[in-house]
């Protein structure tokens, strides 16, 4: 895991799943994640802890929202898998990047 | 890829969920399937009993939180009591004192305290495990007497599941579900792949299963029917083929009553290694089971 990496998964910790209560990295929710120190991408895969989880798009805008702060980030590609809404959940994500891009 | 769900459940309890789950990962085990085995009874556990896991993995579960009031910084402003619906705040020898037992962790006391003096505590509430039985895998967990979140602690059962099955490749997961149709049902049904009832031909258990099928519809989990002691009321029996075929149910078997299966269950055998006159039924049985989950 490179520093970047590491970074990323601290400030993750501070992401809580407010129905379990517990961060998203001890419940294993974010996988794969890659990110390149020269360039800034970053990629990860979330699973929400249900198919039917009610606080999916939450979770995922929260975790990609604290990714982005991280220096050193400057593109995050998230993909939601095995939930009901991913579909919508990406749509969000990207509204979420198009966002930046106007305040930037 | 997702592992598939079967999830057990019935309405009302007693009616033999956990007696078939168990004989149902008992026969997936000796037919070879690899699963991972939930027990998401989680007020009520008692799956452990006929499998006996060897825990490797335990952990506490954290529920609501819980008001505290710090007496030393309370101006006895009165707010927090007034504003608190659920009467759990009580002035005890002139201090401001939270009744655990009332509060819903809601954290509008906390909202209304001018000077800071409420604290929100989470619970532990339970505790979760992760097995290992003489038939696979199994999470399971125990809820403390008296506490709530259920169906937050069925949730995290399942997640772990899911997550041995991500990381082994596994692609079942059999799930003793809870009886009634409440919090812990919904959480067992959610992202199910089959649901099947456990019903038994008396009055309350036609009734509860009527509502447990209307619960896994309204989540669009397709259902199948076990009649459980089948033979105790023909009649009864025959109302649930009815109300079945009229819905376009599947009954997948009937299990007769038999002694064998109490002697079975007080000697801690499966029904399936405890019952051979029942033996070709089951077979049949969890065939058609698994032929529905195709």
């Amino acid at each position: 895991m490179n520093n970047l990496e590491e970074r990323i998964i601290n400030e993750l910790k501070q992401v809580y799943d407010p129905e379990l209560r517990q961060d998203v990295v001890s419940l294993k929710l974010v996988r794969d994640l890659k990110a390149d120190e020269k360039t800034g991408e970053v990629s990860l895969v979330f699973k929400p802890t249900a198919f039917i989880c009610p606080i999916g798009i939450q979770l995922a805008l929260m975790i990609k929202q604290a990714i982005v702060k991280v220096e050193g980030v400057k593109k995050v590609d998230m993909e939601v898998i095995d939930f009901v809404y991913a579909k919508q959940a990406m749509e969000y994500l990207k509204q979420l990047d198009e966002k930046e891009k106007e305040e930037n | 890829m997702r592992a598939k769900e079967i999830v057990f459940i019935s309405g009302k309890g007693g009616t033999g969920k956990t007696t078939i789950t168990s004989s149902f990962v008992n026969w997936l085990y000796k037919n070879g399937y690899e699963f991972v085995i939930a027990d998401a009874d989680v007020d009520a556990a008692d799956m452990h009993i006929l499998l006996a896991p060897r825990i490797l993995k335990k952990e506490s579960f954290i529920g609501k939180s819980i008001a505290e009031i710090r007496n030393d910084a309370c101006t006895s402003c009165d707010l927090c009591r007034q504003y608190c619906r659920f009467e759990a705040i009580d002035i005890i020898n002139s201090e401001y004192i939270v009744n655990p037992f009332r509060c819903d962790g809601c954290g509008l006391c906390q909202l209304v305290c001018p000077v800071d003096a409420i604290d929100m505590i989470p619970q532990t509430v339970g505790e979760w495990y992760v097995s290992d039985t003489n038939s696979g895998k199994m999470v399971h967990a125990k809820l403390y007497p008296g506490a709530e979140n259920s169906g937050n602690l069925v949730t995290m059962v399942k997640h772990q599941a899911h997550l041995i099955t991500d990381e082994n490749d596994i692609p079942l997961i059999v799930v003793d579900g809870p009886p009634g149709i409440g919090c812990p049902v919904t959480s067992s049904l959610s992202g199910a792949s089959y649901a099947i009832i456990a019903a038994e031909p008396t009055l309350s258990a036609i009734h509860d299963m009527e509502r447990a099928i209307a619960t896994a519809k309204h989540f669009n989990v397709p259902v199948g029917i076990i009649i459980n002691k089948a033979t105790l009321n023909e009649k009864n029996t025959q109302s649930i083929k009815d109300y079945a075929n009229k819905r376009d149910i599947p009954v997948i078997g009937e299990i007769p009553f038999s002694r064998c299966v109490v002697d079975s269950l007080v000697d801690l055998k499966f029904t399936t290694d405890g019952c051979p006159e029942l033996r070709d039924i089951f077979d049949k049985m969890f065939k058609k089971i698994l032929e529905g989950l195709k």
